[in-house]
C-alpha cells in the first residue's frame, strides 16, 4: 500500500529488486546429506505425490506425468498394479501438490513420494534447505514418465542402497560447497541445464574417496562409482536443489518484482514472485524447439515439462548459454554466437550480473541473474529456457534437447497481481 | 500511440520506430499530405528540416551528427496487448 505523497513505487521496487539479488549472490549453497523424503518434508502428507511445475489434478495430467504418478504409486506400494494405481490416482484418493510446495525440486515429472531419498542442500548464509531426488540416469525412468520393474527396482535399489551410500559420502566429506563446482564448472563449459558433463566429474571427485571409506562391498562401490560415473546428467537434481537453496531467501521480499519460482507440469506453465506470495501464475506450456533424436518428430514430443527451470531463475541454463559452446548445437540453438546473444538479452530481463560466476566468452562478465517480470513485459523478453524434449509417450524417455520459453501471460497474469497487492491503479 | 495528439509544426517529419518489431513506421505529417499533392519532396527539403523522433535514439544520434535538428521521444510499443499493463509498467518504472 501507497502510504504517502514521498513514496515512490519504482524506488521502492529497485530496493527490493536489489535485496533479493544480493540475496541471491550472498547465497552459500552446501550439499549436506541425502535423506528420505518423510522424514525431511514439513507436513509431508500420506499418500502424496509431489511432482513438477504448478499444481496440476490427474485429469489434466499429460501422459508422461501419468506415467509416473501410476509408477510412484506402485514403488510406494499403495496399489499393486499399474492399473490399480491409475484407478486410485483417478479416484481422488492420492493428493498431489507441487514439489515447490514442499521447498523441492525435480526434473521433468518430478515424481517425490515419501519413501524417496533426497538430496539435501543447505544454504549456510541464511540457514534455509532445499531437496531434490537423486537423478535416476538416462533412458526408462521415471522423470520420463517410465514405471515398468525396471524403473521400480532401481529406484528400490536407489532408495536402500544409493542414496543412504550418496549420503554417508557426502557427511564423510564433511559437506560439499557447491558455489565454487559452479563457477569451474562454467569455465569448462556446463551451462548446468541441459550440459552437467563438467558439474558431474567435479562432483565425482569430491565424492570418490569418501564413498570408499564409507561403502565397505566392493561390488556395491562399484555399481555406486558406475551409477554417478556414468550419467552426465547426475549432477542436474544436485543443481536443482542447489539452485531452489539459492532463490528460496530472494521470496517474500515486500516490493520485489524478481521471478523465485518457474516450473512446468507438462501441462501448465507457472511463476512465482517474491512479494506476491505463493500465488502460481499459470499459463499453457509451450513445446520447446530444438534438435530431436533420429527417428522422432515433433509430434512424438510433450509441451514443456520439469522443475529444473529453478537453474534459470538464478542465472544458469538458458541464461548461461554463452558459457557453453557444446550445448549450443545440441539444442538446436545455432552457432556459439547465438549462444552469447541468448545471455546477452536474458542480461535485459534481469537485475544483474552474478560475480561469482562468470563466461569466458563474455569478457568473464556475472551470469544474468534475478528475472524482473517488469522487464520482460516491458521488453517482450521471455526467458530462455533450455530443456529435455521427453517422448509425449510415457517411460519412451528423452527424444531431443531444444529451448523453450516463458509464456508471456505468466508475466502479465503477475504484474495484474502484484498491482493489486500493492494497490496500484 | 495516438498521432491525432502531436501538434506538429511545419516542416516537422514525424518518424518512428518499433523496437521490437524492427519496422519503421509510416511518415505521418503534414508534409507528407503536402508532399503527396505536389508529388515533389524539393520544397521540403529546400527547407530547414525538424524532426521528431520517437522511440530508438540511434536515429536521432544519426540525424544529430548530420546536423539536422531533432526531438528525441522516448517511446517503444506496448508489448502487451492489454492496455492495463503499459499503464501499470510506467507506474512502476519499467
Amino acid at each position: 500500500m501507497i502510504m504517502n505523497a514521498a513514496f515512490s513505487l519504482p524506488d521502492a521496487i529497485a530496493a527490493a529488486n536489489a535485496e533479493a539479488h544480493r540475496r541471491i549472490i550472498a547465497a552459500d549453497p552446501v550439499l549436506v546429506d541425502v535423506g528420505i523424503a518423510r522424514d525431511l518434508l514439513k507436513g509431508f502428507p500420506d499418500r502424496t505425490v509431489l511432482h513438477a511445475g504448478p499444481p496440476i489434478e490427474w485429469s489434466r495430467m499429460c501422459g508422461p506425468m501419468k506415467g509416473a504418478v501410476a509408477g510412484a504409486i506402485v514403488f510406494e506400494g499403495w496399489a499393486k498394479t499399474l492399473e490399480e494405481a491409475e484407478a486410485m490416482a483417478a479416484s481422488g484418493d492420492i493428493l498431489f501438490e507441487p514439489n515447490h510446495h514442499y521447498d523441492a525440486v525435480g526434473p521433468m515429472t518430478g515424481m517425490t513420494t515419501p519413501s524417496m531419498p533426497l538430496l539435501i542442500v543447505e544454504n549456510k548464509a541464511f540457514g534455509n534447505r532445499a531437496y531434490c531426488t537423486i537423478n535416476e540416469g538416462m533412458g526408462n525412468v521415471m522423470r520420463f514418465g517410465g514405471n515398468d520393474q525396471e524403473v521400480i527396482d532401481r529406484l528400490k535399489w536407489m532408495a536402500n542402497i544409493a542414496g543412504p551410500a550418496i549420503g554417508a559420502a557426502i557427511r564423510q566429506a564433511g559437506g560439499i560447497k557447491l558455489k565454487n563446482i559452479i563457477s569451474r564448472g562454467l569455465s569448462m563449459g556446463d551451462e548446468m541445464h541441459m550440459r552437467n558433463a563438467a558439474c558431474t566429474s567435479l562432483i565425482l571427485r569430491e565424492l570418490a574417496a569418501p564413498m570408499s571409506e564409507v561403502v565397505e562391498q566392493r561390488d556395491v562401490l562399484t555399481r555406486m562409482l558406475r551409477f554417478m560415473s556414468g550419467n552426465d546428467m547426475f549432477f542436474l537434481n544436485i543443481v536443482m536443489a542447489m539452485s531452489k537453496a539459492v532463490i528460496m531467501p530472494a521470496h517474500g521480499i515486500e516490493y520485489s518484482t524478481v521471478v523465485t519460482t518457474m516450473a512446468r507440469n507438462g501441462t501448465d506453465f507457472g511463476i512465482r514472485v517474491s512479494s506476491t506470495g505463493d500465488e502460481w501464475f499459470v499459463a499453457p506450456a509451450e513445446m520447446a524447439k530444438g534438435l530431436l533424436f533420429a527417428g522422432f518428430t515433433e509430434a512424438d514430443g510433450n509441451p514443456d515439462i520439469g522443475d529444473s527451470c529453478i537453474t534459470e531463475t538464478v542465472g544458469l541454463g538458458g541464461f548461461a548459454m554463452a558459457a557453453s559452446p557444446a550445448v549450443v548445437g545440441f539444442v538446436g540453438a545455432g552457432s556459439l554466437d547465438d549462444a552469447i546473444n541468448f545471455t546477452r538479452s536474458m542480461g535485459e530481463i534481469t537485475v544483474g550480473p552474478n560475480p561469482e560466476w562468470t563466461m569466458a566468452t563474455m569478457q568473464m562478465a556475472g551470469v544474468p541473474t534475478g528475472i524482473d517480470i517488469r522487464k520482460v513485459l516491458s521488453t517482450g523478453l521471455k526467458p530462455v529456457i533450455n530443456t529435455a524434449i521427453t517422448n509425449k509417450r510415457p517411460g519412451k524417455g528423452q527424444i531431443g534437447a531444444g529451448v523453450v520459453h516463458a509464456p508471456f501471460e505468466c508475466f502479465e497474469k503477475a504484474l495484474l497481481a502484484y498491482a493489486d497487492k500493492h494497490g496500484v491503479v | 500511440m495516438n498521432f491525432e495528439n502531436i501538434q506538429y509544426r511545419d516542416n516537422s517529419i514525424l518518424v518512428g520506430y518499433f523496437r521490437n518489431a524492427y519496422t519503421m513506421m509510416t511518415l505521418v505529417t503534414r508534409h507528407e499530405v503536402t508532399m503527396s499533392k505536389t508529388n515533389s519532396i524539393d520544397a521540403l527539403l529546400a527547407s530547414s528540416v525538424k524532426v521528431v523522433n520517437i522511440g530508438l535514439r540511434e536515429f536521432a544520434a544519426d540525424l544529430k551528427a548530420g546536423k539536422t535538428s531533432v526531438i528525441q521521444v522516448e517511446w517503444s510499443p506496448p508489448v502487451s496487448s492489454n492496455p492495463r499493463i503499459a499503464m501499470l509498467l510506467a507506474k512502476m518504472g519499467a
